[in-house]
């Protein structure tokens, strides 16, 4: 179609762990692309091969099958140079012995004046332009996962990839973090590729919500979401479209969850919400 | 701020009371009984003053030197080669099973039993002793090493490697750091142990250092010279703990503030 | 039910496996290490009786294990080490929790013990000679000072590291203060104990050994190795340390799965007090 402008294309990609009778088929099958400016989430019940997707992105796990390609370049076994990332474990993924302002500055091999500028616009977008001489470790979750996101930014990436980055902090914050992942997509053009298990947040978030099936992952649907930008926490939710997107990517969710997978909880019925969503 | 500081001085008093009542005691039972082996306090520093302190030559230019120069050396020989082979072995994962044992092995082997090796080998001179001092302590520094690396949470050096960064900064910037707190606690066991393998190198070695003159107090009678040296061992390595003590805390500050901010 | 079976005797399986195959692991990584010595001392840099080969050695090791006297050798070094361990404890356990247990003690004491702890017990050795004269005293006092003070730091230690949350709820328990002392605080230092005792063993071996060769009048394995190197060959030296050394690594091993059942609800990763 529109190659020139994907930024991820993802083509025939299959992954299993172990051997074929006992092994994990994580992926069975998986099409798509991302492109250039584009918010793309993917939701998906747990085990469903996000992470094991997001890991063959970045170029740390090599596919089963299937190629993936980052700006017109594959990702064969190195890892790809214009892709940052924001983990779900902030605490970890930040350096506890690099001030804040180092956390943002070691992706950066610019020379140094541009490093120091790049460092500090990414830190005054996300707000922590005041707390660059702290550390990790003296920040709450919320403002650690500022600085995974500061960090991501000044990379200056193609894609962008948050795994789940919201997933441990509460509500609130969570909220103020949704927000200002709309702010940088915004300010910066960033192509991101967001990964959760939450429905409303990839609904609020993106413009398209892929929904992938329990494994072995595939493509359930590619929801196109039209709803107006900018988007506000509670306008946005109360909108007629975004209630009926989010049932609609519910909906394919809940029809996953088949009476056979034991591992599963309980069915419910088809109008009523999951916990999770 | 006054009470502040009347805390402090408090506190201080208070840390030091019992050191004065017992080096008092001490003085006083030795003066009044005159026991054979025990110096009073004052003659130890009397000593320690007049042949440590002073004298031509003092024994801190003969003896204190050269067993620093050893102690040194030793360690410093050590704690290159521990961490550089720990962080070789503790990053090949693969290599760990066959590899373990055979470091546990040689960390068990008590290093005096090897003593009568190094003498031959290197004669009774400095270099047997750094060698010696070198060879005893570096197992703790490189098990640690070792335990240290491979306790590096896997999501930091994917960290490192999705943005793209190199090898040989992922060591430096990540691998190392992270190791840190644990190789500091190998150091730290391997300086004591320095020590003890100083004193008993210079024991049997007879050539000078701290070691040589506690054994020649004994030897020749005489007895505030023993303690002298007793001492002087003492205040070395509460010296060198210390300044070990201060690069830790510069070097690994993050470290405790990120525990207590976890607890 | 078939797959119940079969999952149970796959898991089997790995149970018996995995140290096999980890001691084969180990033992591969040893003739390794051995083939390399081998090597280096056939190129014969020095004399052989200086350097001898793997082989050399571990055959004279093997008839060690008949000589009576090194047998003897071994009894003594390793009586020295579980008396003095033994005195240890029994010192500095009582010592650290009456010290660990008040605010003021510990004040009061720490620079007592900072003071002291980096005297080196070989430093002591000639003291210890003329204290206790010969035999095996001297150096059972060499191991109780190096012992002592791991112990003692880390059953302090451990007496200051209960969570206040741990004391406040036995207070509204309506706990005494000696209830709290021997089923909260005790418990809660035990730990530490046990860590401060394997610290003090992993070295008690070096220390014991050393005090024989300075101060132990020819007894236990010191005094055994200063006679034989003292004969000119050192091939029963080498044979000696590798017997001596898998002892230490059967002392080090069977302490550490000790502790690991003793800290088993411990997981957190501790730093070690003390040296």
């Amino acid at each position: 179609m529109r190659d020139e402008e994907s930024v991820l294309e993802v083509r025939g990609l299959g992954h299993r762990y172990g051997d074929a009778t006992s092994g994990h088929h994580a992926i069975g099958s998986l099409d798509f692309a991302v492109r250039s400016g584009e918010f793309v989430s993917i939701v998906g019940p747990s085990g469903s091969g996000k992470t094991t997707l997001l890991r063959i992105v970045t170029g740390l796990m090599r596919p089963g099958q299937g190629s993936v390609e980052v700006a017109g370049r594959p990702v064969s076994g190195g890892v790809p140079e214009d892709v940052a990332v924001v983990f779900q474990d902030y605490s970890r993924s930040l350096f506890a012995w690099m001030s804040v302002r180092r956390n943002v500055a070691f992706p950066l091999r610019n020379a140094r004046c541009s490093r120091d500028e790049r460092t500090a616009e990414s830190l005054a977008a996300v707000g922590l332009t005041d707390f660059a001489g702290r550390y990790p470790w003296q920040l709450s979750g919320g403002m650690q996962q500022r600085v995974a996101i500061a960090r991501a930014l000044a990379y200056r990436p193609k894609l962008l990839l948050m795994d789940e980055p919201f997933a441990s902090v509460d509500a609130q914050t969570r909220a103020d973090l949704e927000d200002l992942a709309l702010q940088v997509h915004e300010r910066f053009g960033t192509t991101i590729l967001f990964v959760t298990h939450d429905i409303d947040e990839s609904v609020y978030l993106s413009d398209r919500v892929l929904v992938l099936s329990s494994p072995p992952a595939r493509l359930l649907a590619d929801v196109q979401v039209d709803l107006p930008r900018p988007r506000d926490q509670l306008a946005t939710r109360q909108l007629p479209e975004f209630v009926r997107l989010r049932a609609e990517v519910a909906g394919l969710l809940l029809r996953q969850r088949d009476p056979r997978d034991e591992t599963g909880p309980a069915v419910g019925s088809a109008e009523e919400m999951p916990a999770w969503a | 701020m006054t009470h502040r500081v009347a805390g402090i001085a408090l506190r201080s008093l208070e840390s030091l009371i019992l050191v004065v009542v017992l080096v008092g005691l001490w003085q006083w039972y030795t003066a009044a009984h005159h026991p054979l082996y025990f110096t009073p306090p004052g003659d130890i520093w009397r000593t320690i003053r007049e042949h440590w302190l002073s004298g031509q030559p003092s024994k801190l230019r003969t003896a204190v030197e050269p067993s620093l120069r050893r102690v040194l050396l030793g360690w410093l020989i050590a704690a290159v080669v521990g961490v550089a082979v720990g962080v070789a072995i503790g990053a090949t994962r693969w290599l760990a099973p066959y590899v373990d044992p055979l470091v546990h092995f040689l960390r068990s082997l008590p290093p005096p039993a090897i003593l009568p090796v190094f003498l031959v080998l290197f004669g009774i001179g400095d270099r047997m002793k750094i060698i010696f001092i070198a060879f005893g302590i570096v197992w703790p520094i490189l098990l640690n090493t070792i335990r240290g690396v491979r306790s590096v949470p896997v999501l930091q050096l994917e960290t490192g490697r999705v943005f793209g960064v190199g090898p040989l900064r992922r060591l430096f910037q990540i691998v190392l750091p992270a190791a840190a707190p644990q190789i500091f606690a190998g150091l730290r066991i391997a300086l004591s142990l320095a020590l003890v393998l100083m004193v008993i190198s210079e024991m049997v070695a007879a050539s000078g250092g701290i070691g040589f003159e506690i054994l020649q107090g004994q030897a020749a009678f005489d007895f505030p010279g023993m303690w002298a040296g007793i001492v002087v061992v003492g205040v070395v390595g509460l010296l060198l703990n210390g300044v070990l003590s201060l690069v830790e805390g510069r070097v690994l500050g993050w470290h405790r503030g990120a525990r207590a901010a976890a607890q | 039910m078939g797959v119940a079976a079969s999952r149970l005797g796959g898991l089997d399986g790995v149970r018996l496996a995995r140290p096999v195959v980890r001691t084969a692991q180990g033992l591969v990584g040893g003739i390794a290490f051995c083939a390399l010595w081998q090597l280096l001392a056939d190129r014969h840099f020095v004399l052989a009786v200086y350097f001898p080969t793997a082989t050399t050695t571990l055959r004279s090791s093997f008839f060690l294990l008949g000589h009576r006297d090194f047998w003897v050798a071994i009894r003594d070094t390793l009586h020295a080490m579980l008396e003095g361990l033994a005195i240890s404890i029994l010192i500095a356990v009582p010592a650290g929790v009456a010290v660990g247990r008040s605010d003021h003690v510990y004040r009061i004491t720490r620079t007592v013990i900072e003071l002291l702890r980096p005297i080196s017990a070989v430093a002591l050795a000639p003291l210890a000679i003329l204290v206790f004269k010969t035999g095996i005293k001297p150096t059972i006092f060499l191991v109780v000072w190096t012992s002592v003070w791991p112990i003692l730091v880390n059953t302090i230690y451990g007496m200051r590291d209960l969570d206040p949350v741990a004391y406040d709820t036995a207070r509204s328990f309506g706990f005494g203060r000696l209830a709290i002392l021997f089923r909260v605080a005790l418990p809660n230092a035990a730990s530490y104990v046990v860590t401060g005792v394997r610290i003090a063993i992993s070295i008690a071996l070096a220390v014991a050994i050393a005090g024989e060769i300075v101060a132990g009048g020819g007894q236990g394995i010191g005094g055994w190795i200063g006679k034989e190197s003292a004969s000119g060959s050192l091939v029963p030296v080498y044979a000696a340390a590798v017997i001596v050394g898998a002892i230490g690594y059967l002392i080090n091993r069977l302490l550490e799965l000790v502790e690991q059942r003793a800290l088993h609800w411990h997981e957190s990763l501790r730093t070690e007090h003390g040296r």
